[in-house]
């Protein structure tokens, strides 16, 4: 699974970061930036947990901003 | 039951979609403007407001998403729906991109997400202070006694005013709310309160001239700042300190006040905030958008077809964020109040790039209230319910007086 921000689309809600600390994180003014960008989602119980998060951030964009691609 | 709401409204062909005449500001029964703003939702996502200068309604998640994204359409000239040609400009409310960016690039830092993490311990100690005040009454009137004080600290602490300026701020803030929709001894009270303010951003502007403190300090750092490749104004400076007061207290007081009116009438959601701390984040995001209290306005820069509506250059927009904030197409089972909801992409804080630059002091504020206040109060009934009003455009309760019982 591939993880991808759209930095153009991004105006810093922060649900990302909030919702799925272990697959994003904020810059200093509070965008979000993605530290996992590839989830092996075969990888046993940490990689359904990352796949879980990386899908939930998307969900809960505002602006649509996350995509997650298998 | 309105007469607007009981038939389905009039079409209007030139407009293309259905007209009514919705009286956005007058008092209605608390929870009637989701009601019936979610009822005409439900006859058409677009509608034409006739009440005043007239006004598009855009009533769904997805227009009004649409409408946040598209500023180079849906300006930010005016802001007030029923002032499409204000004499006032807030910064950075009513900039444009590209230079609303820079504004924001000034704004952004000292409301970040790390800077509003340090302030933490600060926000606690004003909600417990606020409570403390009134505690062993076992009763008050929410909204003054804690919604409007506890914001007023927290906004005095995060500019680096000092706290005892709270009650001077509480009866500015409670005067020129009063004014928006008040009659003409509200509106003269506000326009002085307005002054006073105004005067006091002055004042304080000199004083950290004569004497800056660290760059820590939010107005020190806002004198030094750069907006672009230029300092930074005097009148940018005053301005922006008024629209901060504008746009960061009632708010927050207004959403304080839905959230327990709900919290006092459900007992099982308040044993979850009690017994269960790690649902709180959850709890405030669902109340952000069950309980949306902004009603936004944009002016349209250009022609467009939208939606399949004729708009027209200089017509104004309401975004009804409490309707798109319950709508069926976007949130499951729209109207439960469920801590666990799952996807909750609402745009209580708007989206784009005038997303609510308080946001995530907001969070915070609302999310350390739940906690501080059910640790000291975790039992409390509303009453006098039934008198209970809201006004808009912007929602909020003046009033709701909660009782508990005292430890003897």
């Amino acid at each position: 699974m591939k993880v991808v921000l759209d930095r153009e689309r991004c105006t810093g809600h922060g649900r990302c970061f909030s919702l799925s600390p272990d697959v994003f994180d904020c810059d200093d003014v509070g965008f979000g930036v993605v530290v996992v960008d590839e989830i092996d989602v075969a990888d046993g119980a940490d990689g359904a947990d990352l796949a879980e998060q990386a899908t939930n951030a998307a969900e809960n964009c505002p602006e649509s901003a996350i995509r997650v691609e298998a | 039951m309105t007469a607007e709401s009981v038939t389905a409204p009039p079409m209007s062909t030139e407009r293309r979609c259905p007209v009514v005449n919705f009286d956005v500001g007058e008092p209605r029964p608390v929870g009637a403007y989701i009601e019936e703003l979610g009822r005409l939702r439900e006859q058409a996502p677009i509608m034409w407001n006739d009440y005043a200068n007239g006004f598009w309604m855009l009533l769904d998640q997805e227009t009004v998403r649409e409408a946040f994204q598209t500023p180079e359409v849906f300006c930010s000239d005016a802001t007030i729906f029923t002032a499409p040609e204000p004499n006032w400009h807030w910064i950075p409310t009513m900039e444009n991109p590209p230079q609303h960016t820079q504004y924001r690039h000034v704004l952004n830092p000292p409301f970040s997400p790390r800077a509003v993490k340090a302030l933490e311990p600060e926000i606690r100690r004003a909600a417990v202070e606020t409570i403390s005040a009134f505690v062993d009454r076992g009763s008050c009137d929410f909204v003054p006694d804690f919604a409007t004080r506890f914001s007023t600290r927290v906004f005095l602490a995060i500019l680096g005013l000092p706290q005892e300026d709270t009650e001077r701020f509480v009866a500015w803030v409670e005067a020129i709310f009063a004014g928006f929709g008040g009659g003409e001894e509200a509106m003269a009270a506000m326009a002085v309160a307005q002054q006073e303010s105004h005067d006091y951003f002055v004042a304080l502007l000199e004083s950290r001239k004569r004497d800056p403190l660290g760059e820590d300090d939010f107005f020190t750092a806002l004198l030094h700042s750069q907006v672009g490749d230029r300092p930074i104004t005097d009148e940018e400076f005053v301005n922006i300190a008024d629209v901060l007061l504008l746009a960061g207290l009632d708010t927050v007081k207004s959403q304080l006040g839905y959230m327990f009116l709900h919290l006092a009438a459900h007992p099982e959601h308040r044993r979850r905030v009690v017994t269960e701390p790690a649902v709180i984040p959850g709890a405030v995001e669902e109340y952000l958008r069950a309980f949306s209290i902004v009603m936004d306005g944009r002016k349209l820069a250009q022609d467009v077809e939208f939606h399949g509506c004729p708009m027209k250059k200089g017509d104004m927009v309401m975004l009804s964020v409490p309707s798109a904030s319950r709508d069926p197409r976007e949130f499951a089972d729209p109207d439960a109040i469920n801590f666990d909801r799952k996807a909750n992409r609402h745009v209580a804080f708007a989206a784009g790039p005038h997303r609510c630059l308080g946001a995530h002091l907001a969070r915070h504020e609302l999310a350390i209230a739940l906690e501080e206040w059910h640790r000291l109060i975790p039992d409390y009934v509303a009453v006098e319910t039934d008198a209970l009003r809201e006004t808009g455009p912007q929602l909020g309760l003046d009033s709701l007086s909660l009782r508990w019982e005292v430890p003897s």
